[in-house]
């Protein structure tokens, strides 16, 4: 596959398998480069693979004019849920944790006063925060939070009380 | 796009801001005190030829400034034509540049940039020569330019001598040497600037802007030349060879800087003007290029882990603190009936005392008009103190009320029975 289309469609699933050959995944790094991203290696359900961000000498800012703004309270919530209930072991790493549905995050959430949570999921699974496993119902951890790092991670792990979770468990 | 948006250049105007100068193209080049360096470096190896010593430069280009005063006083004063005295000249540079006028004056005088008139030489008036006006031009267009526009003037010059028949072949032939050996110095200018640093590239582009005029002009040349002159096909071809080395080494320069703009998102290339103008002058079609090989990610948000937490703490039932109920601290309350005893007793004092103030000794006092003045609702609460005076047994008054009624709708006390306080006749005053 040429360089630019694989870029197009990492871009647009947010996560790509490792290729096989040496020359392919420095090329593919390179094209990255050239666009001014960076591939971060993850561990993806099937397997090792990459994930895409800025690179860090041309990252917009947060708090820049024309940077991307800030979401709502709802979808955090639900991803603070998903969080929870996808990465059920602290101890164990946060990326890629296990599946849930939708109808257990509607149900965690409702009890915190979040009506329309499938909206919410739908948010999340547009910016990359969570992933869909069309037809099941279920959801898991997206590329964007494999991208957190490890300071993130440990902030995460050390406040995991916090993460809702379903009180009738 | 960058190509679409190069429009032509014009001279720059000695101390007046030329407003018609159009946006330049990537090549222009942003005012700076890198750029006055650069100018300083340029005029130094300009002058080189014909220098006593390394330092015969100044290393400030802005003394320059004196010289363009000098030469606008001349332009915009001399009217008459009998030219202008020094201290004419000192009054209308004013502090035109660095150091003083008299000190600058005496070089621009002693090698001849003004003089007195050829056949006065102890005229105390001096004029200005056309060789120094094509000396500041010069000056000016080596600010603007490295060298490239000398070449296109030759370029010029030669085309329009050939035109009008006024070159031989010989001195063409010269002409057409002197431009290959220019453009390939050019050139290799340019070919040793590709692999520098983005840095310097930027800060040396300026030079390099007119590759394209300068390949067209070289081309309309030999073409012209092959039709009259075509024993010089050969000389010719070299320049046009040179030409293009010229021109693909500023195609490369251009990718590198277009390839620095994108990977860094660098809009400050152009000014915000520039852009203006790409918007208002340029096709639809050529605007929508821009963006045909661009690839647009969703829109998007930042969710941190740091937010994921704040939410979830801001959402956290705040704890309930039961505080244990105040101790009453119980003081020692002593023996009512003697607290009782003691109010009394204040009581008592407080209204004994209040008759002995209003008898002031006599045995008898009319308050009528004490009460009015009290207003209200002191008043009632004299008569009450009174009354509970006369109902002490202890205390030796009584009130008299008297039988009419005062009414004055006006006062502060409407309606008013007239009141005496009396020192009973059992008893006795106090005091």
């Amino acid at each position: 596959m040429d360089d630019r289309v694989w870029l197009a469609a990492l871009r647009a699933t947010g996560t790509a398998e490792l290729p096989h050959d040496i020359a392919t995944a420095e090329a593919r790094l390179a094209a990255a480069s050239g666009a001014g991203r960076q591939l971060v290696p993850v561990d993806l359900p099937q397997g090792p693979g990459w994930a895409m961000t800025w690179r860090d000498d041309v990252a917009p800012e947060l708090e820049s004019a024309g940077s991307p703004g800030t979401p709502s309270a709802n979808p955090v919530i639900v991803l603070a849920a998903c969080l929870r209930a996808c990465w059920t072991d602290s101890a164990a790493p946060l990326y890629p944790g296990g599946e849930t549905t939708i109808e257990h995050v509607t149900q965690v959430v409702s009890a915190l006063g979040v009506v329309q949570a499938r909206r919410a999921v739908n948010r999340l699974l547009w910016w990359g925060y969570l992933t869909e496993d069309s037809g099941r119902g279920s959801v898991r951890l997206g590329p964007r939070v494999a991208l957190w790092s490890e300071a993130d991670i440990a902030y995460l792990r050390a406040e995991y009380d916090l993460l809702p979770r379903d009180r009738t468990e | 796009m960058f190509r679409q948006l190069t429009t032509s250049s014009a001279g720059g105007v000695w101390g007046e801001q030329d407003l018609s100068r159009d946006e330049d193209d990537l090549f222009s080049q942003v005012g700076g005190s890198e750029e006055d360096v650069e100018f300083c470096r340029r005029l130094t190896a300009f002058v080189a030829p014909v220098a006593r010593d390394r330092g015969a430069v100044v290393e400030d280009p802005a003394v320059l400034a004196w010289a363009q005063a000098v030469y606008a006083a001349f332009g915009d004063r001399d009217d008459s034509g009998r030219g202008l005295t020094a201290a004419e000249l000192e009054a209308m540079c004013g502090d035109a540049g660095p150091g003083t006028f008299e000190s600058r004056f005496s070089v621009l005088r002693g090698m001849g940039f003004v003089h007195p008139p050829r056949d006065q030489p102890h005229q105390q008036r001096l004029v200005f020569p056309t060789v120094s006006v094509a000396a500041l031009l010069v000056f000016e267009r080596l600010k603007r330019g490295g060298g490239v526009q000398e070449i296109l003037i030759l370029l010029d010059e030669t085309r329009q001598g050939v035109v009008d028949d006024q070159l031989q072949s010989g001195e063409i032939s010269s002409k057409l040497i002197t431009l290959r050996r220019a453009i390939a110095i050019s050139a290799n200018e340019l070919i040793q600037l590709a692999g520098r640093p983005v840095e310097e590239l930027i800060a040396q582009r300026a030079n390099h802007r007119m590759s394209e005029q300068l390949l067209q002009e070289a081309r309309t040349l030999i073409d012209l030349l092959s039709e009259q002159f075509p024993e010089l096909a050969a000389t010719g071809g070299q320049l046009i060879a040179q030409a293009l080395r010229y021109s693909a080494a500023a195609n490369v320069l251009v990718e590198r800087l277009l390839e620095h703009i994108k990977t860094h998102r660098d809009f400050s290339m152009l000014t915000a003007e520039q852009y203006r103008s790409a918007a208002l002058r340029s096709s639809a079609d050529a605007l929508a290029g821009v963006f045909t090989r661009t690839v647009f990610d969703p829109p998007s948000t930042t969710v941190t882990a740091q937010r994921v937490i704040a939410t979830m703490r801001e959402l956290r039932p705040r704890e309930i603190v039961r505080r244990p109920p105040r101790t009453v601290a119980y003081s020692d309350p002593g023996d009512p009936v003697e607290r009782a005893r003691r109010r009394q007793q204040a009581v008592r004092i407080r209204r004994e005392t209040m008759t002995r103030l209003y008898l002031r000794g006599r045995e008898k006092v009319d308050l009528t008009d004490e009460l009015l003045k009290a207003g209200w609702p002191r008043a009632a609460r004299i008569v009450a103190d009174l009354l509970a005076a006369t109902a002490d047994r202890d205390l030796p008054v009584r009130v008299v009320l008297g039988v009419s009624l005062r009414v004055d709708s006006a006062a502060a006390v409407s309606y008013m029975t007239p009141l005496r306080l009396v020192v009973s006749a059992d008893g006795h005053q106090h005091g």
